[in-house]
């Protein structure tokens, strides 16, 4: 290639594929290195055929429990295979999806492993040779892998990472899931309910550990009502065979105990994703193996930026709003999304959804707050439609009523959480969100509801009763 | 309506027992027909300070929250977790679905007998 490149990404994920296009968008010209599928992690590996497996596995137990709406079909059967058909094909369609809009857009793809070279240079290693891209400016956004732990018996055959598990072709009978955070907590959903047994380790005190704690208890009690085993402040020991299955061995608080399952998901972590990226003496500034960068996303060498799970997080959105970031600041424009505002989302029925600070955290940082909670069991839609308990909790700074967090567990949460989100990056108050008529009837109500908490109080929530 | 002898009672429906230097803390069967079908309860946390006669947990019924006011000030020694698995055994059996256990115990509200809480109940 003789032309020089205005941008090249290494990686083709959401993050990289993102910054790719906005970069064409706006005039310049891109390339993009990715030596797998196009999508990433996120589109092969991640987000999008977990999703898929978590709307089979709702698809089941709504029907399963249909009789309650009139709607009768017992006998309802999980065809594993067809069920992969459709979670591969959702991720097929959706890379060529990314693949058409490369092409639609002038991005060159470059199909190989991309690595820095000390000038700044890109080399590529193809498929029939390698060759040298040369560029202005380079994006290093390769991603992370899944992070495995230092016990003893992780390697054994049916110890799997996220992306073995994915490979699966037959619905485990049973599955213990080391990790109750996100990830963890996602598959025991999709899995338990499909029909396989799960149990989850987690060495933490409670489920998803960052959240907002009445996260971990709904979310506690609605996974055991369904049959998930918990095991918290449980720290993993180690892992054995014993005859067809694993045992984990693990000590749970102050007593030692074992679970046995199929196999074992290791979902603890995820770590950045630097193999083959860099040439000797090309390596960029790391801290943990994540690349430094500072506020514009610059790494220690010029010219060189890096974004997404390489720089730490595991957060495609994320990823992708830092990519436009870049994209728009190359084509001198200042960037839009307000980056310090990160919504978190997890796909289990009900939905959880967060943004901003949580009650716990305004009162580690000593910002004094209030908050405000509605239980959606008063909302129509969600009694129409049968939710488990869900809740809606707004948190404001006390002093002027801006809103700096909420959290969300309930229907079409990950949906809702726009709203708010949009209301912290514009630094918006209670009575600004107020302003807004929400649609009747919809879970959005819901928002509204305990927006009127700040003031006299939600319509359709009884009044708080003091103990008599 | 039970009122369990050997425990000590307060009007606002609280009761409670010693356990060494700790006292146990629950609602009565009076308190638990009033919530109605208990489906969460929030509790405090290990650590967290409690004032006498102010919401130190709350009780979630399908549609109305209830505050219960600490009966003494101290210190959360202990939660019940069984609650956050199964709120609904404060319905099935408020006498043993303790909800805190709390250490450093001053400023004890007017305590009531078995015998007295039966005739306070009588009054209302």
């Amino acid at each position: 290639m003789k032309e020089i490149f205005d941008l090249i990404v290494i990686g083709g994920g959401p993050g990289g594929y993102t910054a790719a296009i906005a970069a064409a968008q706006r005039g310049l010209r891109a390339a993009v290195v990715e030596r797998r599928e196009l999508g990433g992690t996120c589109l092969n590996r991640g987000c999008i055929p977990t999703k898929a497996m978590l709307h089979a596995a709702k698809l089941l137990r709504d029907i399963r429990q249909g009789a309650r709406f009139g709607i009768c079909a017992p006998e309802a059967q999980v065809d594993f295979a067809k069920l992969l058909e459709y979670r591969n094909g959702t991720v097929r369609q959706l890379v060529e999806g990314v693949e058409q809009l490369l092409a639609a857009n002038g991005v060159v793809r470059m199909r190989g492993q991309g690595m820095l070279l000390p000038d700044g240079a890109v080399q590529v290693t193809e498929e029939d040779g390698v060759h040298v891209a040369q560029a202005k400016n380079v994006l290093l956004a390769t991603g992370s892998k899944p992070r495995m732990l230092p016990v003893p018996g992780m390697d054994l055959p049916g110890v799997l990472d996220s992306d073995g598990l994915f490979a699966l072709e037959a619905l485990p009978e049973s599955l213990t899931i080391i990790g109750g955070g996100a990830i963890g907590v996602e598959f025991a959903e999709a899995f338990s309910a499909l029909g396989c047994k799960v149990a989850i380790l987690e060495a933490q005190p409670r489920l998803l550990p960052g959240m907002d704690r009445e996260i971990s208890q709904n979310l506690r009690m609605i996974l055991k009502k369904r049959g998930v085993e918990l095991y918290l402040d449980a720290m993993l020991e180690q892992i054995s065979q014993e005859g067809e299955n694993l045992t984990c061995s693990f000590s749970e608080q102050d007593r030692r105990a074992r679970v046995s399952a199929q196999y074992v998901l290791c979902a603890v972590g995820r770590q950045s994703n630097t193999d083959g990226l860099f040439a000797s003496g090309a390596a960029c500034e790391m801290t943990r193996g994540f690349v430094n960068v500072d506020a514009e996303f610059r790494t220690s060498r010029p010219n060189v930026y890096a974004i997404g799970d390489l720089i730490g997080g595991a957060l495609a959105h994320n990823a992708s709003a830092q990519g436009m970031s870049v994209a728009m600041r190359l084509a001198g424009q200042t960037p839009s999304v307000d980056l310090d505002v990160v919504p978190h989302c997890v796909y289990t029925d009900p939905e959880i959804a967060s943004v901003g600070l949580s009650e716990g955290d305004a009162a580690a940082r000593g910002i004094p707050v209030r908050a405000e909670k509605f239980l959606m069991a008063s909302n129509g839609k969600t009694l129409i439609e049968g939710e488990e308990r869900g809740f809606i909790k707004i948190v404001a700074g006390a002093a002027d009523g801006r809103v700096l967090g909420a959290q969300l567990m309930c229907g079409r949460a990950t949906d809702m959480i726009g709203e708010l989100t949009v209301a912290i990056a514009n630094r918006m108050t209670v009575e600004q969100l107020l302003r807004g008529m929400r649609a009747h009837p919809s879970f959005n109500e819901g928002i509204g509801e305990v927006l009127e908490q700040f003031g006299c109080g939600a319509i359709h929530a009884m009044p708080r009763r003091g103990q008599k | 309506m039970e009122v369990r002898d050997g425990l000590k009672y307060l009007e606002t429906h609280q009761w409670m027992r010693e356990e060494g230097d700790q006292v146990v803390i629950g609602i009565t069967d009076y308190a638990q027909t009033q919530l109605r079908s208990v489906i969460f309860v929030n509790l405090p946390e290990v650590g967290d300070a409690i004032t006498a006669g102010k919401p130190f947990a709350d009780v979630e019924s399908v549609k109305v929250v209830s505050d219960v006011n600490a009966p003494v000030s101290g210190v959360v020694s202990a939660v019940n977790e069984v609650l956050m698995d199964e709120p609904e055994r404060l319905n099935e059996a408020p006498y043993e679905a303790w909800l805190i256990k709390a250490s450093q115990v001053t400023n004890t509200a007017k305590l009531l007998s078995a015998d007295e809480y039966r005739a306070y109940l009588e009054t209302l």
